[in-house]
């Protein structure tokens, strides 16, 4: 077996609302292996944002509430029964996350250099005090406890050319709002590998860029997590995207995942209806196709989530047993898993 | 299909928006040059009828400038826009309206284009009210239609917009466009804001809408997936300008600006082994890293030599003009041919 990342186990998150209770997540267990990209896929609703945030503890409870026998397992920790100081150190040290909007992840007010200076110095200060509980009690020590600043400069000066930033002495001293929108991109990432992290997280991050920016972005990140050996958790709702960076793929329907494999499997035989269903409904370059197949219906809301299985409604193989009974992620093949009744157990 | 006439014609259109000069620089007594965004900056093209001419390009390209000149929502600032022979510039009363009429747009937020506070039935009705107004029998008829040709159950009617999905509420929006029997309709990335799944029943749709309704149209997307499946003919616009106006086919089988290759390379693929991230041209786009220069200082010479894998010298100092290599493609590029655009001093 390869070694495991971060684990999700049982992962349920309820909201509680005026309408009545968002179920966001539903029953999702998934690991990611160490040094492996796994795309998580799915249309808006589907809860694969939120799946992100839980990993950072970044779901506010209330209104938000996980079930019981839910767990996300990083480094023999529940990350979900960890206080918020000891979830202080796992972000950005342990787990780093990039977000689809630079802009509005980057500070406007300071230098890039100093932004990325910042994660470098904590991570220095982390490393020398093992024993810190908190990233306040580091905040405070960064004043007090001298640290080489040259060292943090160079260090700051490799990681912007490890994100190919052609020019990094003059990067160091302007603003985010100076950089194009594929550059802030590169700072983010940046910030994020300063930490050395063993997971990355990354959601949507060329969502908001251009396509030949998303092609040099999604590249980028494929050579850096082979040179920083990290493992990454890559959320789009487009499944071209995660095809072009992933190892494997999740993909996520109402809250649920419905089908993992790797992405050769994927691609070449999808078993969920679903699955099926997006891979048809892109439409291709060299489309020869009149029309293409389009599944019926829309999205559900997850304040009504249909009874069965989710994604009955829609499912142009439906047959009784789908209205009525939740179908489980079970493996199936030589690799993967699917949760659909077309594939376990009796069909009446 | 096309049967050849002439629905629109665009000519050397050009589209500079003022910036006026900085107000720090005119304390400091400094530079007092007015600065201009050339959002367009001498388009050309045509549009015969019942044909999908796609105009895709990335943000900043200035595809929906040039939709908004066409619309006459702005005055273009130099140029020519013919409709059905007419000057879309100089019409004035009652024959606007009949322009109006006769041009429809669906816009890509449905949210943010769809009057929340109006029920259904009167947002699609607006237009015709608005242009003709015929009986109030004739227009609750012509909305019936309307939602069943768009596929919207007639018992919606009496709803409001937020009470629908976003593709729903972008079937609204198309009902809207067509309820006057429009000529032509501007479709300005009608299908970027829905999900996968809801985008391919959209896509369907106007398919199924263009060939049964014969309609003549503008599609403008960033997509070039998108734009492959709906085009007849394809603009790639690049910093104001078109790079390459062609047939689907010839585009997309074979593009020959280089603008056009870098942008077909870089779409996501969803066969993993056929990663562009693995590519020789991936490679290189990657690589060389640079990003589209900003439309107020676009660069000299051909505006793409920036990024260009093969910019020569002669790229960097004056403009290729359009070259036609057959008879229904013409590319902006030296590679191609050796027209050329004096230079001319804004």
């Amino acid at each position: 077996m390869t070694e495991t990342v971060l684990t999700f186990k049982e992962v349920a998150l309820t909201f509680e609302t005026e309408e009545g209770p968002v179920k966001a997540l539903s029953g999702v267990s998934l690991d990611i292996p160490k040094g492996r990209i796994l795309g998580v896929v799915g249309e808006s609703g589907s809860g694969k944002s939120v799946l992100a945030l839980s990993t950072l503890g970044l779901v506010p409870r209330p209104p938000g509430r996980y079930g019981e026998r839910s767990s996300i397992i990083f480094e023999g920790k529940d990350l979900l029964r960890s206080s918020e100081k000891e979830l202080e150190l796992v972000r950005g040290t342990g787990i780093s996350m990039i977000f689809q909007e630079p802009m509005s992840s980057l500070n406007p007010v300071f230098k890039v250099g100093e932004q990325i200076a910042e994660a470098v110095e904590l991570r220095i200060l982390r490393k020398e005090l093992k024993q810190a509980r908190s990233i306040s009690l580091l905040e405070s020590l960064r004043g007090v406890k001298g640290i080489d600043e040259s060292r943090v400069k160079e260090e700051v000066l490799e990681i912007l050319r490890d994100v190919r930033i052609s020019d990094p002495e003059d990067a160091l001293d302007r603003y985010p709002h100076e950089f194009s929108g594929g550059m802030k991109q590169r700072v983010m990432i940046a910030m994020a590998l300063a930490a050395k992290p063993s997971l990355l997280i990354a959601d949507e991050p060329t969502t908001a860029l251009d396509v030949t920016t998303q092609a040099q972005i999604l590249s980028l990140v494929k050579d850096l997590v082979r040179e920083f050996e990290v493992s990454v958790l890559f959320i789009s709702h487009d499944l071209s995207v995660v095809s072009e960076v992933a190892d494997d793929i999740a993909v996520m329907y109402a809250g649920r995942i419905v089908e993992v494999n790797d992405v050769r499997s994927i691609f070449r035989s999808a078993k969920h209806p679903y699955t099926k269903g997006l891979l048809n409904a892109e439409p291709r370059l060299s489309e020869t196709r009149k029309s293409l197949e389009s599944l019926a219906g829309s999205v559900p809301s997850l304040l009504r989530v249909p009874g069965g299985c989710a994604f009955h409604p829609r499912c142009p193989l439906v047959f009784p047993r789908c209205e009525k009974e939740v179908p489980e992620l079970l493996p199936v093949g030589s690799s993967g898993e699917v949760a659909c009744h077309l594939y376990h157990g009796e069909k009446e | 299909m096309s049967d050849g006439s002439e629905v629109l014609r665009v000519d050397d259109l050009r589209m500079y928006f003022d910036l006026g000069v900085s107000r720090l620089d005119r304390f400091l007594g400094g530079e007092k040059e007015r600065k201009f965004v050339r959002a367009v900056d001498g388009v050309s093209l045509t549009i015969s009828r019942e044909e999908t001419l796609g105009l895709v390009g990335e943000s900043g390209s200035g595809k929906s400038t040039v939709a908004r000149c066409i619309l006459g929502l702005i005055p273009a600032t130099s140029g020519r826009i013919l409709f059905e022979g007419m000057d879309v510039a100089k019409v004035k009363g009652r024959q606007r309206r009949l322009l109006r009429s006769k041009m429809q747009v669906v816009f890509q937020d449905p949210a943010g284009s769809l009057d929340p506070s109006m029920r259904v039935r009167d947002i699609i009705a607006e237009p015709l009210e608005a242009t003709s107004g015929p009986p109030r029998r004739q227009v609750d008829e012509a909305v019936e239609r309307m939602m069943e040709l768009v596929g919207l159950a007639q018992e919606y009617s009496n709803r409001f917009p937020h009470e629908f999905s976003g593709g729903q509420r972008q079937r609204i929006g198309i009902a809207r466009a067509l309820i006057t029997s429009p000529e032509f309709v501007v479709l300005d990335e009608p299908t970027s804001a829905l999900d996968a799944s809801i985008q391919a029943q959209v896509l369907n749709l106007l398919k199924d809408l263009k060939r049964n309704l014969s309609l003549t149209s503008l599609f403008i997307t960033h997509n070039m997936k998108v734009v492959s499946f709906m085009s007849d003919r394809i603009a790639v616009m690049y910093l104001g300008k078109i790079a390459e106006i062609g047939t689907r086919d010839e585009v997309i089988s074979e593009p020959l600006h280089p603008y056009t290759r870098m942008l077909i390379a870089s779409i996501p693929k969803t066969d993993p082994d056929n990663r562009f991230t693995e590519s020789e041209e991936g490679r290189r786009i990657m690589e060389q890293g640079k990003e589209a220069p900003s439309p107020i200082n676009p660069p000299s010479g051909c505006v793409f030599h920036t990024r260009c894998p093969y910019a020569m010298e002669r790229c960097k100092v004056s403009e290729p003009g359009m070259t036609n290599v057959s008879p229904t493609r013409s590319v902006a590029c030296y590679l191609y041919g050796d027209s050329e655009i004096p230079n001319r001093a804004t």
